[in-house]
């Protein structure tokens, strides 16, 4: 019975402890989602790719390996 | 797809994407090349990508990895690079004590386990993941738990692994 008993509470340790380490990992994550969103310019981002700062691309994507292969591996 | 569609891509995509880099290890201008450089080559390939959202991962990834090994202050050139592209950060991200504790736990796991919980944290599940990086979902699982216990460790929770 007090196996039984010990098991039971490392079991209810185990979950506490995996519910504040998930606590903890998401809280940060959230928090560094927000502050890369407000320091990363997302316009000037998106001018600069469409605007044509790709030259260049095609060489090198032939050195990494295409996105098809990439899709392929996805 | 369209330019607008890609535009609707990027806005919603690349601070997570840039997260995603940033879970393995890249600090925030590495993170924020590499997303660049993954969204530049998804603009020229953008009719042919059937999931963006793995493909962006998957890319950025990529480029973060190949950057590091050229070098931190060959990447701090990086608009000189071929096929790389100016990254856009506005001056340093301040993360607080949680945030900076958390990257810096990531960063120090082994690269498996950190590759699982970047995509874990994303909403990957480990089949999924397991599918992006070549593997089985066992050993996925496998990492995310080993991820889990070092995470432990080094953040000063108690946790052990229920999973």
């Amino acid at each position: 019975m007090n196996g039984t008993r010990e098991r039971g509470r490392e079991g209810t340790v185990a979950r506490a402890s995996a519910a504040e380490l998930d606590g903890l990992l998401y809280r940060a994550q959230a928090g560094i989602l927000a502050k890369i969103t407000s320091a990363v310019d997302l316009r000037a981002g998106l001018a600069a790719i469409t605007a044509g700062f790709t030259a260049g691309f095609a060489v090198d994507e032939r050195a990494a390996g295409s996105p098809a292969d990439v899709e392929g591996q996805t | 797809m369209s330019d607008a569609e890609f535009a609707v891509c990027y806005r919603a995509e690349m601070p997570a994407l840039v997260r995603h880099v940033m879970n393995q290890g890249a600090g925030e201008q590495e993170a924020v090349d590499a997303a660049q450089a993954a969204f530049a080559q998804a603009y020229q390939a953008w009719g042919t990508i059937q999931h963006p959202h793995a493909w962006l991962r998957t890319v950025a990834t990529r480029e973060y990895l190949r950057s590091a090994s050229r070098g931190r202050e060959v990447l701090a050139d990086a608009g000189t690079l071929d096929g790389a592209v100016p990254g856009q950060v506005i001056g340093k991200i301040e993360f607080a004590g949680e945030e900076q504790a958390v990257l810096e736990a990531l960063a120090g796991l082994p690269r498996r386990q950190r590759e699982a919980m970047a995509w874990h944290f994303d909403g990957f599940s480990p089949a999924e993941t397991a599918e992006r990086l070549g593997t089985d979902p066992a050993a996925v699982r496998q990492s995310l738990a080993r991820a889990r216990r070092n995470l432990a460790r080094r953040l000063g929770t108690t946790g052990k692994d229920t999973g």
